[in-house]
Parts: C-alpha cells; sequence; structure tokens
C-alpha cells in the first residue's frame, strides 16, 4: 500500500514537473551589440541581464555560453561572410523558444539600451524593450523587469493575435552629413524604432538584428547612391509584406529624419514620412512617434486600388492628381483611407469620374469601361457659332466641355467659348474664367499661349490696363515663338503710344 | 497626516510617469522651424504667395523643392515640384525636381517621362540624365541605366556618383573590366567619396576573385569613411578573407 502511494506521489511531482516545465520561457541572450559605443560594455550588459533573468521563476535561461556556436554563426551570415543555408534547421538543437537580442548605444550623456525577446524559428519579436537611461546597470534592471513580467501564455496569444498581420522589416537607415556629427545615429536609431514598432504596435515586427543579411547578398551591397531594388524580392520571398528604409541627415544645428515604407511585393513606396530634429535626445521619444505613424499607415490608411480601363492607355487621377496611366492594362496605387475622386481619361473618350470609399488593409478593384466621346455637341456649337447664334454656341460649348471633363478635346471648346463670351457677348467676368480654366488644365505650350492672350484682350476689356499688359510680357517672354505672342505684338504697341 | 502622506506619494508618483511625447514633439517642431534650412524654406514660401505671375511662383515652388530635397523630405519636395510644374511647364528645372521627387517615392515610370521632358528642354543638363539612369535602373533597364549615366558623364566629367552607378550596372551586367575603370574613375574624381572603395572591393572580392586587392579596397573604405555604419562588417570580411586590420 506504501508503495502504491509512493508511486502517485511521484507521478503527481513529475507531472507537475512536466506542467510547469511547459509554461516556462526558455531563452538565452545573445551579444548584446556595443560596436556604437567606446566603452566596451556589451558582455557586462548580457551577462547582468543573464544572471538577472536566471533568478526568475518562469524563466529558463541558457547561458550565451551554450549557445555561443549559434550566435557566432548568426552574426556570421549577418556580416555575409557565411550563407544563410548554414542556418538551416540549426535553432531546433538550442532549447530554447526565444532569443534576446540587443544593443547598446550612446547619445551625448545618456545611453540607449534596446532589448528584443525574439522567437528563434520565425525571427517575430514577442516583445521588445527600449530605455533612456543614464546607467547601463539601471537599464538593464528595467529590461529584467520588462521580460520578467512576460507569461508563455501572453506571449503565444500575442503572437496568435499578430499572426494574421502583414509583417515588417526594418531594412536600413542611412547617415548624411557634411562635416562629421559628434555621434552616428542611424544605428541606435535603427535599433529604438525596432524595438517602439514591437512595443508599441500590433504589427509583426521581424528583427533586423540577424536577418537583414539573410534577405541580402552581398553583392547587392554595392549601391551607395541608390538603393537595389532587388532587396525587395528578397525580403517577400522571406514573406516581410513591408520594409521600412529611411535616412538621417545631418545639418549644422538640426537632423532631417526621413522615412519610407515599401511594398516588397510591389515594391512601390506606400508611405513616406518626415520629422526635424534638433536635440539627438529625443530621438527615442521620436522613434516612439514615428512607429505610431507607420503603425497607423499601415492598419488604417493603406490600402491598394487596381484600376482597369478599357481602352488600356488612360490616365488616372486620384483626387485631382495624376496617379499614372493603365498602359501596362493594370494600374496599383496605393491610398489612404476615406473617399477619393477617381477620374479616367484617354484621348476620345469621356472623362469617367467617380467616388469610392477606400477601406484599408484590402485590394479593391476598379474596372473602368470608358466611353467615346461623340462630337454632337461640339458641331452644334461651332454650326451656331457661324450662324452668329452665340448663346446657343455657348451652351453647346459648355455641355461638350462638361461630358468630355479636362481631356484634350475640351480645349478647342473652352478656347472658342473664351472668344465668344469675350468678344461678343461681351461677358467679361464669364470669359475670364474660361481663361483661367484653359490655363489651368492644359500645361501644352500652344494652347497656353492661346490663354495668356485670351486672358490679357480679357483685361483690357475690363479695363484693368496693367494686368493686361503684365500678361502680355509674360506671353512674349516666355512663349515668343507662338502666334498668340504675334498677335499680341500689335496690342503692346498700342500701350506705347498711349 | 496619513492621508496626507497619500496624497504626496500619489503626486510624487503622478510627477514621475514618462515626459509628454507630444509636448516633446511640439518642442521638437518649434525648435526646427528656427534652424537655418528651414528659414531658407520659409522665405521661398513667403517669395511663393507673393509672386506676380506663374513664372516666378515656378522658381519659388523649385527653391522650396530643391531644399526639400536637400532635406530628404520626399513627400514635400514632390508637391512643390508639381506646383512648379503646374505654374511652369516649360522649365527644364521645374522637370527635372518633378522627375527626381518620383524617383524619391518610388514612381518610376512618371520619372522617366518627366526626366525625359526635362532632357528635351535642356539636353546638356547631367544631372536629369544621372536622374533617368537611376530611374531606367530601378526598372531594371540596364543598358538605358548606363547610357544616362555615359550621357550624364560626358556633361560632366567629374559626375563621381553618375560612375560608381555606371560601373555598378556594368558589374551586373557582367562586364568587369569596364565596372573597375568607372569605379577607379569615381575614385580619381573624388577621393573622399567611400561608396566606389567599398564595390571595388566587393568587385574584386566576389567577381574577379583577387582577394589582395579586395582587402585593398575594403582597408581603403574604412580609411576614407572611419565611422562608416558597416565598419563591424566590412572588418569581419577583411578578416575573412585573411588581411590584417
Amino acid at each position: 500500500m506504501k508503495k502504491i502511494l509512493f508511486v502517485i506521489i511521484l507521478l503527481i511531482a513529475f507531472c507537475g514537473v512536466v506542467v510547469s516545465q511547459e509554461d516556462l520561457i526558455k531563452l538565452s541572450i545573445a551579444p548584446f551589440d556595443d560596436s556604437n559605443v567606446l566603452e566596451k560594455i556589451g558582455s557586462t550588459a548580457t551577462q547582468s541581464l543573464t544572471q538577472l533573468l536566471s533568478n526568475k521563476k518562469n524563466i529558463t535561461v541558457r547561458t550565451p555560453d551554450a549557445i555561443r556556436n549559434y550566435t557566432e554563426l548568426l552574426e556570421k551570415v549577418q556580416l555575409g561572410i557565411e550563407d544563410p543555408a548554414v542556418l538551416k534547421g540549426k535553432s531546433s538543437t538550442l532549447q530554447i523558444d526565444y532569443l534576446i537580442v540587443g544593443s547598446i548605444g550612446k547619445i551625448r550623456n545618456n545611453y540607449e539600451i534596446d532589448a528584443r525577446m525574439v522567437d528563434v524559428d520565425t525571427w517575430k519579436i514577442v516583445s521588445a524593450c527600449g530605455i533612456q537611461t543614464g546607467s547601463v546597470n539601471t537599464g538593464v534592471d528595467e529590461i529584467a523587469s520588462a521580460f520578467t513580467a512576460l507569461h508563455k501564455n501572453d506571449i503565444q496569444q500575442s503572437l496568435d493575435a499578430i499572426k494574421e498581420n502583414a509583417a515588417v522589416g526594418i531594412h536600413e537607415f542611412r547617415e548624411h552629413y557634411e562635416n562629421p556629427p559628434d555621434a552616428l545615429y542611424c544605428a541606435p536609431f535603427m535599433e529604438m524604432l525596432t524595438s517602439a514598432l514591437a512595443s508599441k504596435t500590433k504589427n509583426t515586427i521581424i528583427e533586423s538584428k540577424f536577418s537583414s543579411r539573410l534577405i541580402e547578398e552581398k553583392a547587392l551591397e554595392m549601391t551607395g547612391i541608390i538603393e537595389n531594388s532587388k532587396a525587395d524580392a528578397m525580403f517577400a520571398i522571406q514573406g516581410i509584406a513591408y520594409r521600412i528604409i529611411g535616412d538621417i541627415r545631418v545639418f549644422p544645428d538640426m537632423m532631417t529624419l526621413n522615412y519610407k515604407i515599401i511594398n516588397t511585393g510591389s515594391q512601390s513606396v506606400v508611405f513616406t514620412g518626415s520629422m526635424d530634429v534638433v536635440n539627438p535626445s529625443s530621438l527615442r521619444a521620436i522613434s516612439i512617434a514615428i512607429a505610431k505613424m507607420i503603425d497607423d499607415a499601415l492598419n488604417n490608411r493603406i490600402g491598394n486600388l487596381t484600376i482597369t480601363t478599357t481602352p488600356v492607355d488612360a490616365d488616372i487621377y486620384i483626387d485631382d492628381s495624376f496617379a499614372g496611366s493603365t498602359k501596362n492594362k493594370k494600374l496599383l496605387v496605393v491610398l489612404q483611407k476615406g473617399n477619393h475622386t477617381l477620374t479616367a481619361k484617354a484621348e476620345g473618350f469621356k472623362a469617367f469620374t467617380c467616388q469610392t470609399n477606400f477601406v484599408p488593409n484590402k485590394t479593391t478593384a476598379i474596372t473602368i469601361q470608358l466611353e467615346r466621346i461623340t462630337e454632337r455637341y461640339l458641331q452644334e456649337a461651332m454650326v451656331f457659332e457661324s450662324q452668329g447664334q452665340y448663346e446657343k454656341a455657348v451652351d453647346r460649348y459648355s455641355r461638350f466641355i462638361q461630358e468630355t471633363g479636362n481631356t484634350p478635346e475640351a480645349n478647342v471648346a473652352l478656347y472658342r467659348m473664351g472668344h465668344i463670351l469675350l468678344n461678343n457677348l461681351k461677358d467679361y467676368t464669364k470669359a475670364k474664367e474660361t481663361f483661367t480654366t484653359l490655363l489651368n488644365n492644359y500645361p501644352e505650350a500652344f494652347i497656353r499661349a492661346e490663354g495668356y492672350f485670351g486672358l490679357a484682350q480679357t483685361y483690357l476689356a475690363m479695363g484693368n490696363k496693367d494686368l493686361a499688359k503684365s500678361t502680355i510680357e509674360y506671353l512674349l517672354e516666355y512663349y515668343p515663338e507662338s502666334n498668340a505672342a504675334q498677335e499680341a505684338k500689335a496690342i503692346i504697341k498700342t500701350f506705347e503710344v498711349k | 497626516m496619513k492621508k496626507l502622506l497619500l496624497f504626496v506619494i500619489i503626486t510624487l508618483l503622478f510627477s514621475c510617469t514618462p515626459k509628454d511625447e507630444t509636448a516633446m514633439l511640439e518642442q521638437e517642431t518649434v525648435q526646427a522651424k528656427r534652424a537655418g534650412i528651414n528659414k531658407e524654406i520659409e522665405k521661398y514660401k513667403v517669395q511663393l504667395e507673393k509672386a506676380p505671375n506663374d513664372y516666378e511662383r515656378a522658381v519659388a515652388s523649385n527653391q522650396i523643392a530643391q531644399l526639400q530635397s536637400e532635406k530628404g523630405n520626399a513627400a514635400l519636395m514632390l508637391e512643390y515640384a508639381q506646383k512648379a510644374v503646374k505654374y511652369q511647364p516649360n522649365l527644364y528645372m521645374s522637370r527635372y525636381l518633378l522627375g527626381k521627387s518620383y524617383n524619391e517615392v518610388g514612381r518610376y515610370d512618371d520619372a522617366i517621362k518627366e526626366l525625359q521632358e526635362s532632357i528635351q528642354l535642356k539636353s546638356d543638363f547631367a544631372p536629369a540624365h544621372y536622374e533617368l539612369g537611376n530611374a531606367l535602373y530601378k526598372k531594371y533597364k540596364y543598358p538605358q541605366a548606363i547610357e544616362e549615366y555615359l550621357q550624364a558623364i560626358i556633361l560632366n566629367p567629374k559626375f563621381y556618383q553618375a560612375m560608381n552607378n555606371a560601373a555598378l550596372l556594368y558589374a551586373e551586367t557582367g562586364k568587369y573590366a569596364e565596372a573597375e575603370k568607372y569605379f577607379k574613375n569615381a575614385i580619381a574624381a573624388k577621393s573622399n567619396f567611400p561608396t566606389p572603395y567599398k564595390n571595388l572591393g566587393i568587385l574584386y572580392e566576389t567577381r574577379l576573385k583577387n582577394k589582395a586587392l579586395a582587402i585593398e579596397y575594403y582597408s581603403k573604405y574604412l580609411k576614407v569613411r572611419p565611422n562608416a555604419p558597416d565598419k563591424k562588417m566590412i572588418e569581419s570580411w577583411i578578416k575573412a578573407l585573411g588581411g590584417a586590420l
């Protein structure tokens, strides 16, 4: 009986051990990167953190020495001297689930310490902590506290929560300066931004410390002036939907921090942002603000819109700005959420305009069938004009303009209508409006010259000689070869006589 | 007494909360407005508002676009370059800056269109050829990109950035001797420009299999750029090739 009882007790104890083992966070700590500080304090920080976390009940720590081979291999891959393939399957032998990677930087008199807990299989960051501190020991203490507060279930839950979210990788930031600044900011800032994105947003962030070289070959490093687009394809292969690149430009009295979010699939820039920085000590706060902006851009603002048109090669305008053409059959546009006005224009076809309520995080497809322009109104207008029925002519020209939108065909109608309003109907206000529309919508030199001439004549008719004169002078200076300029010379002589 | 103590503790706790990030950023913005380059921008914004005609507006918009380009603010650079073209479509500079802005925001087809317009208006403007080369490069049109870089070099024989980019495209297309020549030309044109040193190192190591020269140029790169952000990486490359630091 005693034996049976003993076996039962042993079994219960064993089960307890097994269960508690499952709840443990098994991790190790990679050596902290201290290459951006003069003092070599990375190994001390690594040891302190290892010691602090080893004393915690919910964490089991493998010493950095136990996984040294792996981290050294990782570093070689990161530095481009080993093929990424050598890492395949290695993580399964580590007996850990997570690796803490981190760095220590120094800006002005403060240490910037960043540490991130990374899932060793996926390289997704499961927890992050970034601290600005006057003392490395204090910083390491705070980081240890942050990681100690974690529970295995919480980590799994947070991983599940972000599973469907697009993965983001921070690729590179470059420094530009004429005179070397007192400190280098790019490397510490990338660390801060990675920590901020991982801790303050709900995005899936892929750790860049060891992954950037997994997705870039050494040969692609050659570009200094322009980045190499091939990196996007490599990111896409890794399942990273967006990569973030940027630069820090250091001027004598300030810095400008620029960043871009690039869709690795389409290789398009989906968001750009910029911020001026006067005090480098506030880079940590700025990294948090930028992380929130990136989060907002990715989750609340951005989505893709694909537009196909019949016929192909239509110009697409979003909110009156040219967005591209459909000459490659399909145009992919990245838009911010909300209502947008979409206009498609093609020569010989009526302009098509519609409103779209744009939903973020989705690809919306729009197919547009453009209708051929019938020149009925234009022909009618010209007949009425030749018969001296000017009001009817203006009415038909207006209808034609309304129907065609700002397509090239409408410029003739605008020009004729302006002249009727000016010379026949003497409606100078409407004539001025018509010529101004012509100038605003048609950048071609010939049409602009005619527009300026019409506008000058209107000003003259309205009695505003100064404005008429300066408009004609402008026309003569910048469009001297045009017929309008030749005609305008006669008017300018009149001014001189008077 | 206990209540008073509790009140003091609570007050202390609240005063220890992290600094208000928004307030810090607002302070930053105010400070930044005092900075030199922003003063220049403000000056041209006033000029833009007071400009008597489209031409003057285009010139002021171009100036702002150029300053935003210096700051690397692609969105604002694009905004002002677009304004400049709208005001005065026949200025080569407006078209060039718009093309450059499109390159910055990744709209390479638009960049090509604008830069070709700029070149039509002024065919001897080397930076437009260089930017066109960059746009073509992004569209993987390597031979055309090389042609534009070479044109930029003909127009400006000291255009070291164009030499570097032409060289790396020669390397990409397997013309290693040409690549070597143009990287060296870039160094001759500007000896303190670090990129071609590193690129030559990579060319010697990965393509021409010349370890000694690779070590030499990696080392030169670090000498020219002692604070290089990739210093640690380059040092490890040198070490892996058997070189001494």
